[in-house]
């Protein structure tokens, strides 16, 4: 066991802060094509199946640039793609599941959309937008056409399954992290009563609890993707992150007061992503029941 | 970053499951409560065991060679801790002087008090009770009031201690008792090693709800003890305590205990056809998700101590973890077995009282939470 971060890991985040800050545009809710275009060129959209790196590494990834609202559908791109798509891999990667048609992540542009339909997968290229979706939750929607497109084979159905929710899961520990440390930074400097509202036990302890939320959430999704989205462990990061976005959105929203609500305090910027990011895959009592089937299958009925 | 184990560290725990299958009755392995020594026999069956783990060189591994350990890893101790607590403890309370007791002993021990403890203790020999709470002083533990006057070579201590476990079969107590009336009252705290059957201490059980047994009053009427079963020196009894304790701030592998008890009430539960249930196998599920997480928040702090990074904070996040793990356990299971689960001795009946004291035992649930802004996210005092 050895849960430090190795100095290459360290020094991977480290150049995503910077080219981040580089290449972003402030805004990041929309398409970040130079973004995109940085990260790819710097090697860090392929770690998943570099020999010297691999799935946890491409987790990390995905939690950062999560953490820095990147514009780009960084899961998909990083840990879902590599996992179904071998090594061609291109950067507007969007999923879905089965339905026609459907609301999809950064759909106005894809270069391919991931389809869950049933026990296969299907990747669709470039596909047809029928129109984008008016919404106020962090990430630009479209309406997209999901006919045909090409099986991914025999069990990329349960495989888009399990990496989808380790991706999503890492998005919501990047957007949750922040959303947590914005709150707890601005209660800290908020003053009412005389004091700091931070230092209220009242409020001290919802921040505490979103806290150990928020770490539980971290190391059961880094650890699912060292298992490599194994079904167990893929449906508790699964589960608990979905449990997490719910528990930071709301609670970020109501210790922050009015001032959480108005579109000049960022907040909304990790919550209302969390919002999204947690309701794209397989719910919360979905995950769970996963992870009750998964420890306890029905070969246990006998005697 | 690497969540495997290693080689040595999966063999050691094949060796101690056979142990455990070998030495551990049955019924406790299938039902794993906490399971308090209160009767004689109980005492000689706790101390078979002990000496049988002693033996083995298991019952302080990770001690220093020269007080009887073989120096192994907080890994091989923290296998140790949730193969034996999962099966009901059948250490008895050595876990507390393995973990702390002796550690502090070591470091702040006169050559006589190591001579003599670290051997009784390596051996397994010897149980220890823990004389911290009173009734005023509980989560504000230094305000205690339990007085140690000094008269030439011998204190003489009188107050009241309370929730004691083990105390009825303990032979030794590690009392905080106070020498000092001061402006803080952490500064005024000495440790003494006392032997339980020193004149003046009367020992009272408090019936309760969480197992018969568990928990007790002990009294202190004029008992003398000798300087020289102060630990340390006066007045730093809270210093080296808190430092002792760290070692024991990720408490007892209850998620181990608790996803072993999910285990088994799932397993009932799908024999008895509950698993046509959507509702409770979710409810499963997540009590399980609770369990792996309260897991691998616990590790990331045996991984940091063993590494000698401070925990500070890490520790209060997994107790967190941990007490909200148990609780989701209990709960599923009473759900699960619905009004059998009220049988006395059924397996939710007992895990459920004890998943309640998850939160309160060895540091409050709130104590924590306060722990972890203070210390985690450094939220201000005022």
């Amino acid at each position: 066991m050895d849960f430090d971060l190795s100095d290459q890991q360290l020094a991977t985040l480290s150049s995503i802060d910077s080219i981040v800050r580089l290449h972003a545009t402030p805004d990041g809710d929309h398409d970040d094509r130079d973004l995109a275009g940085a990260l790819k060129r710097a090697g860090f959209l392929d770690l998943f199946r570099e020999p010297d790196a691999g799935p946890l590494d491409a987790e990390l990834v995905v939690e950062r640039v999560s953490s820095l609202l990147g514009g780009l559908a960084i899961g998909a791109r990083s840990l879902v793609g590599p996992a179904l798509l071998g090594d061609e891999v291109p950067n507007r990667i969007g999923l879905a599941r089965a339905g026609n048609p459907a609301i999809v992540r950064y759909g106005a542009d894809l270069d391919v959309v991931i389809v869950q339909d049933g026990e296969t997968a299907r990747a669709i290229s470039k596909p047809r937008m029928l129109g984008p979706i008016e919404s106020r939750y962090g990430f630009p929607l479209a309406l997209i056409e999901l006919e045909g497109g090409r099986s991914l084979g025999a069990g990329s159905g349960d495989k888009l399954r399990r990496w989808w929710r380790v991706a999503n899961a890492a998005e919501i520990v990047g957007l949750a992290t922040e959303a947590l440390s914005f709150t707890a930074g601005y209660l800290s400097e908020r003053r009412q009563f005389g004091r700091a509202l931070a230092s209220f036990q009242a409020l001290q302890h919802r921040l505490a609890e979103a806290y150990v939320y928020v770490e539980g959430a971290r190391w059961a999704t880094r650890y699912a993707a060292w298992t490599e989205a194994e079904e167990q462990a893929s449906s508790i990061a699964g589960g608990y992150a979905q449990q997490t976005a719910r528990l930071v959105s709301m609670d970020m929203h109501q210790l922050t007061g009015a001032i959480g609500f108005t579109s000049e305090f960022a907040l909304h910027r990790w919550t209302a992503r969390l919002q999204a990011v947690r309701l794209e895959a397989d719910g919360q009592d979905q995950q769970f029941t996963s992870v009750a089937t998964a420890r306890w299958p029905v070969a246990n009925m006998g005697g | 970053m690497e969540f495997g184990w290693a080689p040595e560290e999966r063999d050691y725990r094949r060796d101690l499951r056979k142990f455990v299958e070998a030495e551990v009755p049955k019924e406790w392995i299938a039902n794993p409560r906490q399971r308090p020594v209160v009767t004689p026999d109980d005492r000689t069956r706790t101390l078979s065991f002990n000496h049988k783990l002693a033996s083995r060189g298991w019952l302080t591994s990770h001690w220093p060679r020269e007080y009887g350990g073989s120096e192994a890893s907080a890994w091989q101790h923290l296998i140790t801790g949730e193969e034996l607590w999962s099966v009901g403890e059948p250490r008895g309370p050595q876990y507390m002087n393995v973990n702390w007791i002796g550690p502090a002993i070591m470091r702040h021990g006169s050559p006589e008090q190591k001579e003599y403890h670290l051997r009784e203790i390596s051996r397994g020999s010897v149980f220890w009770c823990q004389g911290f709470s009173e009734p005023d002083a509980g989560s504000d533990l230094a305000s205690l009031r339990t007085a140690a006057i000094r008269e030439g070579d011998t204190y003489v201590i009188n107050g009241q201690k309370i929730w004691t476990s083990h105390c009825q079969v303990a032979d030794w107590c590690v009392l905080l008792a106070r020498t000092a009336r001061g402006e803080d009252p952490r500064a005024g705290i000495s440790i003494f090693l006392i032997p339980m059957t020193t004149p003046g201490i009367e020992v009272r059980q408090i019936p309760n709800y969480v197992e018969v047994g568990s928990l007790h009053e002990v009294f202190f009427t004029d008992v003398q003890v000798p300087v020289s079963n102060r630990l340390g020196e006066e007045n730093e009894g809270w210093q080296i305590v808190r430092d002792a304790l760290k070692n024991e701030r990720v408490g007892a592998p209850r998620w181990e205990r608790a996803a072993r008890m999910l285990d088994a009430v799932a397993i009932w539960a799908q024999r008895e056809g509950r698993f046509d249930d959507p509702a409770l196998v979710r409810r499963l599920g997540e009590a399980k998700a609770a369990c792996e997480v309260a897991r691998l928040l616990a590790y990331r702090v045996i991984d940091a101590r063993a590494k000698g990074i401070s925990t500070s904070g890490m520790a209060s996040v997994s107790r967190v973890a941990t007490a909200r793990a148990d609780r989701l356990v209990g709960d599923a299971a009473m759900e699960a077995y619905g009004t059998r689960g009220l049988i006395a001795g059924s397996a939710p009946d007992a895990f459920w009282w004890q998943a309640l004291a998850a939160g309160v035992a060895g540091g409050s649930y709130e104590i924590q939470l306060n722990l972890i802004s203070h210390q985690a996210m450094q939220l201000p005092a005022k």
